[in-house]
């Protein structure tokens, strides 16, 4: 009897074994069917704000994400092209329509991304054949940052005034890349040229170059130097002044002739894994919520048009985010992307001729 | 002594990389006359096209040439003294190796926070009025060298100093004791048998600086490009291979033009110091 009882009961275990073992099995095999996310994000404040933005889509879809920092996107993924072990990545819009260019992302149909009808249409890029390159999720603004010891926001109150030889020797100036991209574009639109036509911006890159000490070799560099004063004032990126993690010391302002928007989106390399994960991750990136709280974290402001920052976000901001629009330019990021290469041999020229 | 299979089985490893670098090299070559649609020498009538490579390309040999000049003044005595010393010889040598512990980006923003025209060096100089404005030390080729030296003098040091390890120190005595003077004994004796050390050292500070990428980027201005930041930029920001290739095949001639020198000297030196030593 107790032999019969103890082969029973060791059955009984064997069989819960089994039905536990084939549910994780079973389970294992669902959630890799859904797929995994592994998306790529500059680091500090902007992977902090994209890991915050999660939990809610995997607690909804059941798909594991992770933020994984990387340096800049075009290198990684060209490098890895052929082999992507990205599922997704933020990037600019240059980056992305360059790697577009170069058959590196999936492109998508409208039908595809139905959370892109919340984003206006002007914000979206699409490549020659009309396909949606990435959802576009954020946007920060490209002002003049200045040490508020060293200067004040009423000494820029135009772009012109980088050019202004009492700042011989104090100012930054974004890298060759950077500048080709963001200060000509934007120096030419102010002084009557076009995304082709920059040559009416050149004067005044060159007196900004003039002026510079140092070079934005890298954020958390002009950080420090803008910090201790090294640097007067700098072109320079709105979200590194948001909430907690402003950089001390400095702020940036808006000159009267605006500002250049830098628009971000994120896209999906081409052939990467568990292509309907990151269908579903780009649709839920569009959300409203999401880009609220990647608001809130980081200062990136939202493209959908449904996300109304209020509050604590609404005052960091200054005035509603379509007010701050009419005071943003947005050039043909295509165009600007196919000069890039020749602006740069420009801009590094300009630099060298320095005196 | 290994013979047979288990000598090619050792040698293997080394074949092996050996054949990886020649073809990285071969590969690099090739890439350098690749016009897109052909073969030609576009890429280098286009670097020499731009005055600003060129001068790029004399500053680049400039700052590591200066770099190793003063990397041989600090890394010379620094090593007589470490060999000389018998007590802390441990604990010295783990000074000197103490920067490679740090990475070379950190190790760079700290010269930002002392060579700053805010910063430790400028502050302490106008306390003591030892001048009324601050000396630029940092975005020009000074604040280049002074990152280069600190990074690059630890090699300078144990290549010395392996030259004072070998050094049979009743040399110096003997020399002495016939008469000569402490400098004479130094010039004609000391200095000759460890050159050997000195030329080995400048030959790995001169080639490791002249490819530097983050400290020209951190520590120079807008006009102290190094051909390594350069080479960099093409290859991963605008992705021209080709300009990337060619300048790293020039940068690479310019050295071997150097070393080839330095090392025809160094085992010159080499024999001397063995055929004295014996």
């Amino acid at each position: 009897m107790g032999k019969a009882t103890s082969l029973r009961g060791a059955m009984g275990v064997l069989a819960a074994l089994a039905f536990t073992a084939l549910a994780t099995v079973s389970a294992a095999a669902q959630d890799a069917a859904k797929g995994e996310i592994t998306m790529g994000s500059w680091g500090g404040g902007t992977s902090a704000a994209w890991r915050s933005i999660i939990k809610p889509f995997t607690d909804r879809t059941g798909i594991p994400v992770r933020v994984v920092e990387w340096p800049d996107p075009q290198p990684v993924i060209r490098a890895q092209a052929g082999n992507p072990q990205y599922n997704a990545g933020v990037m600019n819009y240059v980056d992305a329509y360059r790697l577009a260019k170069a058959g590196m992302l999936q492109t998508f149909r409208p039908e595809q991304v139905p959370g892109i009808s919340h984003i206006p249409p002007e914000y979206l890029l699409k490549d020659k054949d009309g396909a949606i390159i990435g959802v576009p999720v954020y946007f920060q603004y490209y002002g003049i940052a200045y040490n508020v010891n060293e200067a004040k926001a009423s000494d820029f109150e135009s772009w012109d005034s980088l050019a202004d030889p009492k700042w011989k020797g104090k100012l930054g100036i974004a890298r060759s890349k950077d500048s080709a991209t963001y200060d000509l574009t934007l120096y030419a639109h102010i002084h009557g040229g076009s995304d082709t036509n920059i040559e009416p911006g050149i004067p005044l890159l060159r007196g900004l170059a003039a002026n510079s000490i140092a070079v934005t070799a890298a954020m958390a560099q002009m950080n420090t130097l803008l910090s201790r004063g090294e640097v007067a004032a700098v072109p320079y990126y709105s979200a590194r002044f948001w909430g907690p993690q402003a950089l001390p010391n400095a702020s940036i302002v808006l000159p009267r002739e605006g500002g250049l928007m830098l628009p971000y989106l994120v896209a999906v390399p081409k052939g990467s894994k568990h292509p309907a994960a990151s269908l579903a991750w780009l649709n839920y990136v569009l959300e409203a919520q999401p880009q609220l709280t990647i608001l809130h974290g980081s200062g990136y402001i939202p493209f959908n048009a449904d996300a109304k920052p209020d509050g604590e976000d609404l005052g960091r901001l200054g005035m509603p985010v379509a007010d701050l629009l009419k005071r943003l330019y947005e050039p043909d990021w295509g165009t600007v992307a196919d000069h890039q290469e020749e602006r740069i041999n420009l801009v590094e020229q300009i630099s060298a001729q320095v005196k | 002594m290994p013979t047979g299979r288990s000598l090619y089985l050792a040698l293997l490893p080394a074949i092996l990389l050996l054949t990886l670098l020649t073809f990285g090299l071969a590969k690099l070559i090739a890439v350098s006359f690749d016009t897109g649609h052909g073969i030609g020498l576009a890429s280098y009538v286009g670097f020499f096209a731009r005055p600003d490579y060129v001068r790029m390309l004399w500053r680049t040999l400039l700052v590591a040439l200066a770099t190793t000049v003063i990397c041989v003044l600090i890394g010379y005595p620094t090593a007589w003294f470490i060999s000389r010393c018998q007590a802390h010889r441990s604990l010295f040598l783990l000074l000197v190796i103490l920067p490679w512990l740090v990475s070379v980006v950190v190790r760079t923003y700290g010269w930002i926070v002392l060579l700053g025209n805010k910063g430790l060096i400028n502050n302490l100089l106008v306390l003591m009025g030892a001048t009324q404005r601050p000396i630029p030390l940092m975005f020009n080729l000074v604040g280049v060298i002074i990152g280069l030296v600190h990074i690059s003098l630890p090699f300078m040091i144990l290549a010395i100093l392996a030259a004072f390890r070998h050094l049979d120190g009743a040399l110096a005595e003997a020399a002495m004791s016939l008469g000569a003077r402490p400098w004479q004994s130094f010039r004609r004796v000391i200095l000759p048998l460890t050159m050997p050390g000195v030329m080995s050292g400048c030959s790995l500070v001169f080639l490791s600086t002249t490819g530097v990428i983050v400290t020209p980027l951190l520590l120079g201005g807008l006009r102290d490009g190094m051909m390594g930041t350069q080479i960099y930029q093409e290859m991963f920001i605008v992705f021209s291979y080709p300009k990337a290739a060619t300048m790293a095949v020039l940068l690479a001639l310019c050295g071997v033009l150097v070393i080839v020198p330095l090392q025809w000297l160094e085992r010159r030196m080499s024999r001397h110091s063995r055929a004295a030593q014996a």
